[in-house]
């Protein structure tokens, strides 16, 4: 063999040597930067590892056939740093890599590994890593890897840390096939992601109960207006059928007693008056009777409009105004100087005034009777005070209730005035009630209502309805 | 001879006109009587009235529909129409249809002749 010949094939052993030594460090490092770049799902970094291939066979070029000792040196040198530089990337990966042989025994764990699974190089996959004495069933990729399978998948451990893992074929330094992988915790994001989840469940489980809650209100709300409704109908149904024989009938009797339908003796007009006198208590009654559920129907939010809080209880002292007259009492009537604009029902509320100045009236027999309404702050309030015979203490409680009769009453009114005053005044969002005796007067008695001021707009100022304490004497 | 004054009475209730009438005819007026709506609105154009009493709660055309038809019909339009009401026909809601007057029910006599001649006055 010639000189040449055998420097080269020793150059040739030296060569197939150097690239015996440089394959698995290449392999392995590649490989490490491959599983580094899928793990952070950065395509840009798949070009360090094809660089990193075209650098180490650049570089061994020039010295093929220089000198030996010096080209191994060099070889080793080039070996060393790039080793180092393989590791420390290894070592700096926040990514956790394990190298597992097909004996299923760990062969390399980088700082990040061993620090999250502690140091176990030389003790079997499963017992280190999940601590089962048997490999793992259903889960281990270790088969399909070692047919060539890149894998990758999601692991939970028995003490809930979840890792992503990207596991690839690796031949180790040794040529043997192994298992190259990637572990990055991802527990936290897992937390995260599960936590939102219950979060998108929780709120859409309340959605669709609060949707459901809506859909039932809705319902409900359609009944009852329908129920409504219906009440109204039939109300304004047998109103019609009881008013209208009763409205017939009166202007039968009328016409008699005006002479219409000939000449009508003294005693006939008694007994045609007392009957028009009952029929109109049939309508007061047929009225009262039909308000109370008209009112709990809530039919008095139609009815509601601006109106002027004076006018109300001036127009309801017009129509006593003549009785008072007639009894000789006194009329007081006591008003804010500016008329407060409410919200209401001018015609229920002037109900309400006339109601009690009209039991004030029957009940007082000399004296005085005095409506006073003041502008409070949070309230307007409305007060009918009378030097009558009062109301005993036991009745008091009872006498807003339907139908009730004091021992005192000599009146024929429907015994429904103070409970639709109730109702009306309860309807505002107020309250009602009497003393007796008058806490003033010291007899008689007292009755007040109010209306809460949330209904009510902020007085504005109309000097042309300010009337100032009006007064108006009777006697 | 002065043409007598006709008032058209459109009510259902026969007891309600029969008394009515006679309050009426205590004045120089001519009543003529219809029973519904329907009537009421064929007997408005035959009878060429001076003055209409109407009813509102009416079988088949109620008063509502008439006074439509009164304000809609040129030969009609310009007579007065003063409707009988019950407070509860108008419970909550305002009247939505123009007449010239309204009349309580039940009817007081006074009350009727007053605003029948009042308005008969305006025509004049």
């Amino acid at each position: 063999m010639a000189r040449h010949e055998v420097f080269h094939t020793l150059g040739l052993r030296r060569k197939l040597l150097a690239s015996r030594l440089l394959q698995p460090f290449m392999l392995f490092g590649i490989g490490a930067l491959f599983v580094y770049a899928f793990a952070l799902d950065d395509a840009a970094l798949l070009g360090v590892p094809a660089m990193t291939c075209l650098l180490v066979g650049s570089m061994r070029g020039p010295f093929t056939g220089g000198n030996e000792a010096e080209w191994v040196r060099h070889l080793e040198k080039l070996l060393r740093s790039e080793r180092d530089r393989l590791m420390g990337i290894l070592d700096s990966l926040e990514e956790g890599v394990v190298i597992i042989g097909q004996d299923r025994v760990i062969r390399f764990m980088n700082p990040s590994m061993t620090k999250d699974f502690g140091d176990g190089v030389g003790i079997r996959c499963h017992k280190h890593l999940r601590g089962l004495e048997e490999p793992c069933t259903g889960v281990c990729k270790l088969p399909d890897v070692l047919r060539g399978a890149t894998e990758r998948w999601e692991s939970r451990l028995p003490d809930g840390r979840i890792y992503e893992i990207i596991s690839s074929p690796f031949a180790d330094a040794d040529q043997t096939p192994c298992m190259l992988a990637a572990f990055r915790n991802v527990t936290r994001e897992k937390q995260i992601e599960i936590e939102l989840m219950e979060l998108n469940q929780l709120k859409s489980d309340l959605l669709s109960e609060r949707t459901k809650e809506l859909e039932q209100i809705s319902k409900d709300v359609a009944k009852l207006k329908e129920e409504k409704r219906r009440i109204i109908r039939f109300l304004s149904v047998i109103t019609h059928d009881l008013r209208a024989p009763l409205s017939a009938t009166q202007s039968c009797l009328w016409a008699i007693m005006g002479g219409y339908a000939g000449a009508v003796t003294d005693e006939q007009k008694d007994l045609l008056e007392r009957s028009t006198r009952r029929i109109d208590g049939l309508f007061a009654l047929i009225a009262d009777l039909l308000d109370i559920p008209r009112i709990e129907a809530g039919q008095l939010v139609n009815e509601m409009e601006e109106i002027s809080f004076n006018e109300v209880v001036e127009r309801s002292v017009d129509s006593i105004e003549g009785l008072a007259k007639k009894k000789n009492l006194t009329l007081d009537v006591d008003l804010p100087a500016v008329s407060p604009k409410i919200c209401g029902s001018g015609r229920r509320l002037q109900q309400v005034v006339t109601n009690l100045l009209g039991n004030a009236l029957n009940y007082t027999e000399e004296g005085t009777i005095l409506v006073r309404a003041t502008d409070a702050e949070d309230e307007l309030r409305v007060e009918v005070l009378d030097s009558g015979v009062g109301i005993p203490p036991l009745e008091l409680p009872r006498l807003f209730q339907d139908f009730f009769r004091g021992s005192n009453v000599k009146s024929d009114g429907t015994g429904l005035g103070l409970s639709l005053s109730r109702r009306i005044v309860e309807a505002h969002g107020g309250k009602i009630w009497a003393e007796s005796p008058c806490p003033e007067i010291g007899r008689g008695s007292k009755f007040t209502f109010t209306l809460p001021k949330r209904a009510v707009s902020s007085p504005t100022a109309e000097p042309g309805i300010a009337s100032d304490k009006v007064r108006r004497n009777q006697a | 001879m002065k043409k007598p004054i006709r008032i058209l009475l459109i009510d259902d209730d026969v007891d309600f006109v029969k008394a009515t009438t006679k309050v009426l005819q205590s004045k120089p007026y001519e009543v003529v009587v219809a029973h519904d709506g329907k009537e009421g609105l064929e007997k408005a154009r035959s009878e060429k009235p001076d003055l209409v009493l109407l009813d509102i709660l009416m079988p088949k055309v109620d008063g509502f529909g008439v006074a439509e038809q009164f304000k809609k019909d040129q030969s009609l339009s310009k007579i007065p129409v003063l409707a009988l009401t019950s407070f509860s026909d108008s419970y909550g809601q305002p009247f939505a249809f123009e007449v010239s007057d309204f009349i309580q029910k039940p009817v007081s006599p006074k009350d009727l002749l007053a605003k029948v001649e009042k308005h008969l006055e305006r025509l004049s």
